[in-house]
């Protein structure tokens, strides 16, 4: 045997060990009991924290929901361009929004938590420089490009080099847009006046936050009810700490 | 496909809405406070009248067209139809239909068969009064591993689906299968079977305040499809039953705590009052009832307490309803055909103040959220219900004032030639009126200040 074929050996042994390890060193991967049919394996403990109840990052899995529809969409420019320009290579947080919403619990909640997650997320470069945010509008007629210029410079004043830009796109129109919000299982009503029959300023939704990891996929859909600035982040540094094992 | 059409056709109604174009789905709706507790926290919720009730109905062989079908009954007093079924969608066959729930929109209502396992998603915001079957899954088995599709609970962009049974022996130990909304299959997640778990599955409750999901245990496929005379004369098949219940950290979707709760734990509700932080189950076979309270060290304790009916008396608590703000608690008693109404004020402390029999038997109870209309359905399985002039189908509603329940309408499922009917949820006309649960700004604001 050649000196050539052992070190080969040598490395393709080395390979598996590290390879081994990290597989059960690394407590995402779905060893056991989930996705497994017939499984009857113990879940293993959880690890909460006590004050804001969560689990700790990197202490769990997120699953991927379903990939981000391939959708054209126009940036704060009135550019057109497609979706995955917005969706891929970073840690991605997505939601859709309308600037005239006026319910507390709906798009201005979801900008509070946005506007919390970034200022907190900028104290890590490292972090901050691998997330986006993107805020879609369900109104193509008030929301223009121009009205999105306006928001996303408003939003991102106080950027510096290693911030988290945070987009603000909106669609031609409702053919557009309708397919996109179809695309995340988005649902959005207009609110009709029942006293004249036509319709009123409101886009009645349910409000999703949308986390998509960096190839695409949704990772974890938030909604009212279930969404902080905590969790985002855990779930944030969760995909990351899952990629950084995945090298 | 077809599940993605219907979508497409509720936007093109949004459109023609859009275009003033006379879609008037608007009905002026009283603004009480309303909810439906055993509906997920993620679901929008009910605003004062319901229109209408849906039964998820079980066939019968040599009724009608003997399959299963989801029965819509107009309950608007308002209604020139009040009190009658107006539409029925017949899924073609039977297959031990049982539980259903709203996806997180409330768009489409996904309905389970305990037997066939398949799974149907009917489109139930194109045509409130008029559901239709948009959707078929029949492969929740072989993607899952899980038998007895029972419990269906909205989370966000998705449905997660609690099952009875599995796939390898037909027994008990279970699990909990997640799908995306548009019924692609996501995940499965065991019931633990170590630190005290016995791996058996019925309801789910989860309070996303406190990350917390609450699970109970009931029985396997060998279990539910056997006739109940027969089973109770069987020592063994007895054994078979769930004695646990689990709180689950629902973030990570893994146990926080294991609690030993005998004789087979049903329905999970959570109190919906703000700020409250305990839920309630009643156990079948011993007529317990536990309620579940974090302690000041903020741990998930477990409480016995109290009976229904008198201890040692075999009732079998079936289904419950925490009224608004968890004051009060309906219990339906199956085999006396009994409801039974307890004071919550104390939830440590319940107080049964009122009973009424509704009929031979009764299964489900659905209160109204301001808790002063009360519908009841009959049937727990297809093989556990009574026999011969026993066994009565039927929905009942009533009106409560607190006192009293007095009698609104009847519907005999049987004089209609329906089935036995099963599970029921409320909807309205006009989707609009809905609304979702408000997160508390607390905790944002709290990070903010960091």
């Amino acid at each position: 045997m050649s000196k050539a074929l052992i070190f080969k050996l040598f490395l393709v042994g080395l390979v598996i060990l590290v390879s081994t390890w990290l597989y059960l060193s690394f407590p995402l991967l779905p060893k056991e009991n989930e996705g497994q049919v017939g499984s009857f394996s113990s879940n293993t403990p959880s690890v909460i924290d006590q004050k804001t109840e969560l689990p700790a990052a990197g202490t769990y899995k997120l699953h991927k929901i379903f990939s981000t529809p391939e959708k054209q969409i126009l940036d704060s420019n009135g550019e057109a361009k497609y979706l995955h320009e917005f969706t891929y290579g970073k840690y991605t947080l997505l939601t859709f929004f309308y600037q005239h919403c006026s319910d507390a619990g709906g798009c201005p909640y979801a900008m509070s938590v946005f506007n919390s997650v970034k200022s907190t997320l900028e104290k890590d470069a490292a972090l901050a420089q691998s997330v986006r945010m993107v805020s879609i509008s369900f109104d193509p007629y008030r929301d223009t490009p121009m009205m999105m210029a306006g928001l996303e410079k408003q939003m991102n004043k106080n950027d510096k080099k290693d911030s988290v830009k945070w987009s603000f796109l909106t669609t031609a129109n409702t053919d557009a847009l309708l397919p996109l919000v179809d695309g995340f299982g988005q649902n959005v009503d207009i609110v009709i006046d029942p006293a004249t029959g036509s319709q009123t300023m409101t886009y009645q939704h349910v409000l999703k936050v949308f986390l998509i990891d960096r190839v695409g996929f949704v990772r974890e859909i938030y909604s009212t009810a279930y969404l902080s600035p905590e969790m985002l982040l855990n779930d944030i540094k969760t995909l990351a700490m899952e990629d950084s094992h995945s090298f | 496909m077809k599940l993605k059409k219907s979508v497409i056709a509720i936007r093109k109604a949004t459109q023609v809405a859009v275009l003033g174009l006379g879609l008037d789905l608007a009905l002026a709706m009283p603004l009480a406070i309303a909810d439906e507790g055993a509906c997920s926290p993620f679901t929008p919720l009910v605003q004062g009248q319901e229109d209408f009730v849906y039964v998820w109905t079980l066939g019968l062989k040599g009724m009608g067209d003997e399959s299963d079908k989801l029965v819509t009954v107009d309950v608007n007093p308002k209604s020139k139809k009040y009190g009658k079924v107006i539409n029925t969608v017949s899924v073609g066959g039977r297959g031990e239909a049982h539980h259903m729930g709203f996806t997180d929109d409330r768009k489409f209502m996904w309905a389970g068969a305990l037997d066939s396992n398949k799974i149907f998603i009917f489109d139930v915001a194109t045509d409130p009064s008029n559901p239709k079957l948009v959707k078929t899954i029949t492969d929740y088995t072989e993607k899952s591993g899980l038998v007895g599709p029972h419990t269906f609970y909205a989370t966000p962009g998705r449905m997660v689906i609690g099952a009875l049974s599995n796939a390898k022996d037909h027994g008990g130990r279970t699990g909990m299968a997640t799908y995306t909304n548009a019924g692609e299959y996501v995940s499965t997640t065991m019931m633990p079977t170590t630190g005290g778990g016995d791996g058996f599955g019925y309801d789910m409750g989860i309070n996303p305040n406190k990350n917390v999901l609450l699970t109970t245990s009931f029985a396997g496929w060998n279990n539910y499809m056997a006739d109940l005379g027969k089973l109770m004369k069987d020592p063994e098949a007895m054994k078979e039953f769930g004695n646990t219940s689990v709180m689950w950290d629902y973030k990570s979707m893994k146990p926080i705590k294991i609690f030993n709760t005998p004789g087979a734990p049903l329905e999970v509700r959570w109190s919906l009052k703000p700020g409250a932080n305990w839920a309630v189950t009643t156990a079948a076979l011993t007529s317990k009832i536990y309620v579940y309270k974090q302690d000041d060290k903020g741990e998930w304790q477990q409480h016995d307490v109290g009976n229904v009916g008198k201890p040692g008396d075999l009732l079998l608590p079936v289904d419950i309803a925490l009224e608004p703000a968890g004051k009060g608690m309906w219990v339906d008693t199956h085999l006396d055909g009994t409801a039974r109404y307890y004071d919550m004020t104390d939830p440590l402390k319940p107080k049964m103040t009122y009973s009424k029999k509704i009929g031979s038997q009764v299964n489900m109870v659905n209160p109204s959220w301001d808790g002063s209309r009360v519908y009841f359905t009959t049937s727990l399985l297809g093989n556990w219900d009574r026999k011969g002039k026993d066994d009565e189908q039927f929905l009942k509603a009533y009106d409560w004032d607190g006192k009293e329940l007095k009698l609104k309408f009847h519907i005999d499922f049987y004089k209609e030639k329906l089935g036995r009917a099963h599970h029921m949820k409320f909807q309205v006309r006009d989707l609009k009126t809905l609304k979702p649960l408000q997160a508390s700004n607390q905790q944002t604001l709290q990070f903010a200040e960091k």
